[in-house]
């Protein structure tokens, strides 16, 4: 694949599926309209269409669509960026138990406050503290091994799923108990402008470190020792990448729930299209990842009549295609 | 100066000690080879020498100034390491690996240059591995890898390279190879080896090949000889360390040189101290 013309035509992807994103829904907007609000808007023009429409289009499908290729990115670049610290292909972004942690924090929010206002908050701050709780637990020697880290993200992805268990146990059945279950299994329909920006800083953030550190990665790839004899401060760069590939996830979590599968799968379609340099791997499933998220939330709230949760259709489209990848790369040295 | 100096150097994991009171200097232009049974603390000793483990008593001096003070970056300009057993983990071009080599030259938060593929590609042009550019590294032979990491080693451009046990996977022809790439690499470059090896022969052979070769015996965890192969490396010395009893034969080289070899007779009786 030719890798000049690969990026810009990548891009041109996301910012089809974005453009598609905003003509498809269930509330019907006449297909012109579209145009004469965007038109309007771009060209900075007086409004004179319906208020309606506008709000459609500029205050919930763009910002949502927006939302969701910044979560797509977030997850995807994140996902890379585990798979090469812990020299693992199957690793994905909760690995260091940040879904888990955040999981439980919007649950507390939502069984303490009965409202969903803390959720990001909450959701935010715990998935930070989890991976913190890991990064400690993986401390146990004086190194950070990728054994002990996993170990740690184990252990605390199992007591956090422990405790979001105990407060689904004593939620409300009949209103916080589904505002729970539909949180954890992911979706953008809470997006608007202040989530775009709450959400969005950190992933921001996130990104622009992780690909910063991107060629970086591919050393770190290389375990420890042989890290540190290419002159890497392996442990400075460790807690980097943590805290950037953290930073980016835990701002996905916190605005779209839990969503599984970006984060494994898409880094991989990216190895299929520009191999394993991080260089090219990373800003590839980055633009991957929202292309993808941007499709899978169109499919979301068009496919039914009601809105189905965003981790049930990644999962579902998802886990075949894995399948097929493992099907097709296992000649490769995995 | 000399590239390394080990002052009195000493490792111990809990209570249980490696090596103790280990001094050697190694030289820009030589080869030092490192001998001794398996365990005796070799693949540690080098641990410590490219910092990945800490000593515990005594001290490493690179290039005159103390392993401790020095940063990751300062010392990956000063030595590279080929490694024994490479993990690998994805399936990186030849030309990504041997890059990653130029990592103390490039900046926090940058890429490789120009300037980086220049050398990356005239070292792979040397080592004759230009054709595998392109390739998977996880698909290339043995010892197709071994010169890769070599490669990669030498990309760091450091006067000294640490390599532990550099043939240990490899066939016959294989090796033969290597050592003779070693030693071109020594004579051609003034760049110094540290080498963990497990066949004295090997360093014979070096020896042979004209260049500077010094050869270090470790056994009951310290350096018990230190110096000019013919004089570390004797029937006595072979028969205190492996406890096998060898006879070393002349022979003659081309040119009028006079090789040595070893030859294995079996293991010594007395002592009884088996495998």
């Amino acid at each position: 694949m030719n890798k000049k013309y690969l990026m810009p035509g990548l891009a041109l992807l996301v910012a089809g599926s974005i453009a598609l994103s905003l003509f498809v829904g269930r509330f019907f907007v006449p297909f012109e309209l579209i145009l004469q609000i965007l038109w309007v808007k771009i060209t900075g023009g007086v409004m004179t269409l319906p208020q309606t429409y506008q709000s459609v289009i500029l205050e919930i499908r763009l910002p949502r669509a927006l939302l969701g290729a910044l979560v797509g990115a977030a997850l995807a670049a994140s996902g890379a960026a585990f798979q090469s610290l812990f020299h693992n292909p199957l690793v994905s972004p909760g690995i260091l138990g940040v879904t888990a942690g955040a999981g439980f924090g919007a649950a507390l929010s939502i069984v303490t406050f009965n409202s969903t206002e803390y959720t990001y908050a909450f959701a935010f701050v715990f998935g930070i503290l989890a991976v913190i709780f890991s990064y400690v637990v993986g401390r146990i020697y004086d190194t950070t091994t990728s054994i002990t880290l996993v170990l740690g993200g184990v252990i605390v992805s199992a007591m956090f799923s422990a405790l979001l268990s105990t407060l689904k146990f004593i939620a409300d059945p009949y209103n916080q108990l589904p505002t729970i279950v539909f949180w954890l299994m992911g979706s953008l329909a809470a997006a608007r402008r202040d989530v775009l920006l709450s959400g969005g800083i950190p992933m921001m953030i996130g990104m622009f470190g992780l690909l910063l550190l991107r060629w970086r990665i591919n050393i770190l790839s290389m375990g420890d020792k042989e890290a540190g004899a290419l002159g890497l401060n392996v442990k400075l760069y460790k807690s980097l990448l943590i805290l950037f590939a953290t930073l980016a996830t835990a701002g996905a979590v916190c605005v779209s729930g839990i969503v599984g599968w970006v984060g494994l799968i898409i880094p991989h379609v990216g190895r299929m299209l520009v191999g394993n340099d991080n260089r090219f791997l990373m800003p590839v499933s980055m633009l991957l990842g929202a292309a993808f998220m941007v499709v899978v939330d169109i499919l979301a709230r068009s496919a039914s009549s009601s809105e189905l949760p965003l981790g049930i259709i990644t999962a579902l489209l998802g886990g075949p295609f894995f399948v097929y990848l493992l099907k097709k790369t296992k000649g490769r040295n995995w | 100066m000399a590239l390394i100096e080990a002052c009195r150097a000493g490792f111990k994991y809990a209570d249980n000690t490696i090596f103790e009171d280990v001094s050697f200097t190694v030289q820009p232009g030589e080869i030092f080879c490192l001998l001794g049974p398996n365990g005796c603390g070799k693949t540690t000793l080098l641990d410590c020498l490219i910092s990945s483990k800490k000593l515990h008593t005594g001290m490493i001096f690179l290039k005159g100034e103390e392993l401790r003070t020095l940063t990751s970056v300062a010392i990956a300009k000063r030595l590279a390491y080929v490694p024994q057993d490479h993990h690998k983990s994805f399936p990186y071009t030849v030309e990504e690996v041997v890059m990653m080599g130029r990592a103390p030259f490039i900046g926090m938060f940058s890429q490789p240059g120009e300037a980086d593929y220049a050398v990356v590609h005239d070292i792979l042009a040397d080592l004759g591995l230009s054709w595998l550019r392109e390739r998977p590294y996880t698909q290339i032979s043995g010892g197709q890898l071994q010169l890769v990491m070599i490669a990669r080693a030498l990309a760091q451009q450091a006067p000294l390279l640490i390599m532990d046990e550099p043939t240990s996977h490899l066939d016959f022809k294989h090796e033969i190879l290597l050592l003779e790439m070693i030693a071109r690499i020594v004579r051609e470059t003034g760049i110094a080896v540290v080498m963990a090896s497990h066949f004295p022969n090997q360093v014979f052979y070096l020896k042979n090949q004209g260049v500077p070769v010094r050869a270090a015996l470790m056994n009951a965890k310290t350096l018990c000889y230190c110096g000019e192969p013919s004089e570390v490396i004797t029937a006595d010395t072979l028969r205190e360390v492996y406890g096998v009893v060898t006879r070393i034969v002349n022979y003659p080289g081309i040119n009028g040189q006079v090789y040595k070899y070893i030859v294995p007779l079996g293991m010594s009786q007395e002592g009884g101290e088996a495998i």
